[in-house]
């Protein structure tokens, strides 16, 4: 999961997948805007038939606050 | 020029004239919002040429207000900039403070001799040009530029044009994208179960709607937005609109960061139109939509712009 999780965010930020690293910031390093992050949350979701409410999206920090949450959420 | 669709595009005569952009119009006030944007990228005898647009044209009350900006840019034959102009007819959203003559220099000493391609190491977020339509704009023609090259593509065109207007229980928004002779049609309509609540700055607070999305002329798909606050109406909406994206994405055969596209605006256009719809007050109403404009393009506590001279 979490290699494919790594590719999602390198098609929505455009950087490299060998560049992402757990603690990768996904504003901060990636540049990524509200958009991408919804746009990482839709694709997850759609890959994995998983759900990510809403009120996490605020703790969605780094790469790693990504696997976390889903990992939390959907007991994967 | 009546802007009410996609217009027609002669790309040749794009770089002569920019005429095309500021004689266009759109008086239909049913329409609260109008944007039209595009890139045109041709291939000259040292490089390219590369033109962007963004032209907004809004509806709100008392508030009718159109806002083009075009930038062009000579590129060398590797794709490096060497000249970046913004079009003296060009005008921002906050009037007087957007300064495009300060604003095309600080570009040009940011930008010039730097890869089209590599705009984003230079340009990663509206504030590093100090304007969001030009960081819209610039970031269009950057992946635009690398789409063609990525294709062997040395020129090439796309436009968009998006629409929106109220109903009587919610809105429906209307989109056309063109790149490359392509085309492909998205249509949004949200219907209100129960008024959304308007908060601090006047923008909704919850929202509880039906979407139903046609692409192409097609039922696409239809969900429930429920939010009780105004970043879950956000994330909703980024939501929605995100998803349009991806079946974009794949018509196109497009991967990666593309970002010419207002698919990142729409929440913005979507959350004006709603508290136009719903704002207190008649005479006051342009007054408190221009707030709302400014929040969208600055968050809570910042100055209206981020341009000079305000």
């Amino acid at each position: 999961m979490e290699e494919k999780i790594k590719e999602i965010l390198s098609e929505v930020s455009g950087v490299p997948l060998a560049e992402l690293r757990e603690d990768t910031r996904l504003v901060g390093d990636l540049g990524m805007s509200s958009f991408d992050l919804a746009d990482t949350v839709v694709s997850v979701e759609e890959s994995y038939g998983v759900k990510i409410p809403d009120e996490r999206f605020g703790e969605l920090e780094t790469v790693a606050d990504i696997l976390r949450v889903i990992r939390e959420e959907n007991a994967l | 020029m009546i802007l009410n669709g996609l217009p027609h595009l002669d790309p040749a005569s794009v770089k002569f004239d920019h005429s095309f952009v500021f004689d266009a119009h759109n008086y239909n006030r049913k329409q609260l919002i109008t944007r039209w944007r595009g890139t045109v990228v041709e291939r000259t005898h040292l490089g390219y040429a590369v033109t962007g647009w963004q032209k907004s044209i809004y509806h709100f009350g008392g508030l009718n207000r159109e806002v083009p900006i075009l930038v062009s840019m000579l590129l060398d034959e590797t794709g490096r900039i060497r000249s970046l102009k913004i079009d003296e007819r060009s005008e921002g959203s906050q009037g007087r403070r957007c300064d495009f003559a300060c604003l095309e220099t600080l570009c040009g000493e940011k930008l010039i001799g730097t890869p089209l391609t590599e705009l984003g190491s230079r340009v990663s977020s509206a504030p590093d040009v100090k304007c969001l339509h030009l960081f819209e704009i610039l970031s269009a023609c950057a992946s635009f530029f690398g789409t063609l090259a990525a294709r062997n593509l040395t020129e090439g065109s796309e436009q968009e044009y998006i629409a929106i207007r109220p109903e009587r229980d919610g809105l429906v928004s209307d989109s056309t994208h063109e790149i490359l002779g392509q085309r492909d049609q998205t249509q949004v309509r949200l219907e209100y179960r129960t008024s959304p609540r308007l908060g601090r700055e006047n923008l909704a607070e919850s929202l509880d709607a039906a979407v139903t999305v046609r692409y192409n002329g097609e039922a696409a798909f239809a969900e429930e937005l429920h939010a009780s606050d105004f970043e879950s109406v956000y994330a909703q909406l980024n939501r929605l609109f995100s998803k349009c994206h991806h079946r974009e994405k794949a018509f196109f055969g497009l991967k990666g960061r593309v970002r010419f596209f207002n698919s990142p605006s729409m929440v913005g256009l979507v959350l004006l139109t709603i508290s136009h719809s719903f704002v207190p007050g008649l005479v006051s109403r342009a007054w408190r939509i221009e707030k709302i404009l400014h929040y969208l393009q600055t968050g809570y506590g910042k100055n209206p712009c981020k341009g000079f001279g305000g």
